[in-house]
């Protein structure tokens, strides 16, 4: 039986900066993972785009619970990335599903979840209005930085 | 994987059972047959859109063709306004959520994790994450189902709620090994 998930691309920060670019992503598989250990420096969370993207494409929304006040949801249009976390300057773990990554048919659709334990728990879906394959993912932070030692990790599944 | 590079989790013993792409002329439903017993779990993954008059569509699933009373959902809606939570037990369809529906080029994603589905001792849970999102509005939820059966699952049929699933509509199905 061959290998339908597997990893691809690993990257630990070594020096603290404001994105993180993993390129050169094969077309050969159906969905991608990104799981994300990381820190940010300002607690302002991190989002991806794709392929260089930068213009106003992206959609996303989310809900979050922080122990406190009941879940509560909101949403961003017409913005530059999907969020995909709420990284803090303690390190936290979140994984992101990109599903037909690699079509050129559709918008692609990402969602991801992740939290803080005991601050808050959250997840997120978005859209990237583009039927470009996604051969690059870069995550960024609004201002501040990605922590040394922050590992991104994206894994490929293959359907049959 | 890169050399030089290591993983960070291992990914485990994750094998493909089957796919479906819903070609041009749509589809009532889509559904996976003689699933095998060889796996613990499963897992589908799809990317979603229906006939629907209104974003987003929604869709839900029956197992081993049982149109019985024989289900029950407990989810977690958002949609960028407002949050809420909600049950349904009894029902004959277990619902799976948000997909797309008017928008051009826009699919709702979905996964599924089926837990112990060849126990005959139990009845069976899932698990789903389903979402769609356009430029101005969307959903997405989180819920757990149950099957009130000790059937071992060997079929399971998805459907748009209110319509057939589009073209480039996309389901795989995986089965996860025990050691």
């Amino acid at each position: 039986m061959p290998a339908t998930y597997e990893p691809i691309a690993t990257t630990t920060v070594s020096t603290a900066s404001a994105s993180v670019t993993m390129s050169s992503i094969p077309s050969t598989y159906t969905d991608l993972i990104v799981v994300a250990y990381a820190t940010d420096s300002t607690s302002e969370g991190m989002g991806m785009y794709f392929n260089g993207d930068t213009g106003s494409n992206y959609s996303f929304m989310y809900f979050y619970d922080n122990g406190s006040g009941g879940v509560a949801t909101g949403q961003n249009l017409n913005t530059t990335r999907i969020n995909f976390s709420n990284l803090s300057s303690t390190i936290s773990l979140y994984k992101a599903h990109i599903l037909n990554y690699s079509n050129t048919t559709t918008f692609k659709t990402v969602f991801s979840n992740g939290g803080l334990a005991p601050e808050y728990v959250i997840a997120y879906s978005g859209n990237w209005r583009s039927t470009a394959a996604i051969n690059s993912i870069t995550f960024n932070v609004s201002s501040g930085t990605i922590g040394v030692g922050s590992i991104f990790t994206i894994y490929g599944i293959k359907a049959a | 994987m890169l050399a030089g590079n290591t993983a960070y989790e291992l990914p485990g013993d994750f094998q493909s059972i089957a796919t479906v792409s819903v070609s041009s002329g749509g589809a009532a439903n889509v559904e996976f047959t003689s699933i095998p017993a060889t796996y613990q779990h499963l897992q589908i993954r799809a990317i979603t859109r229906e006939t629907n008059a209104t974003f987003p569509g929604f869709s839900y699933l029956q197992v081993n063709n049982d149109t019985g009373s024989n289900y029950a959902v407990h989810l977690l809606s958002a949609n960028g306004s407002s949050a809420s939570v909600g049950q349904a037990t009894s029902q004959s369809i277990m619902y799976t959520g948000p997909v797309g529906s008017t928008t051009s080029n826009t699919f709702g994603s979905m996964i599924i994790d089926i837990l112990d589905y060849t126990s005959t001792s139990k009845y069976k849970n899932f698990r789903y994450f389903t979402c769609a999102t356009n430029n101005s509005s969307g959903e997405m939820r989180y819920g757990s189902g149950l099957w009130y059966s000790l059937n071992a699952i060997t079929s399971i049929k998805l459907f748009g709620n209110n319509g057939n699933w589009q073209q480039y509509s996309h389901f795989a199905l995986y089965g996860i090994k025990a050691v």
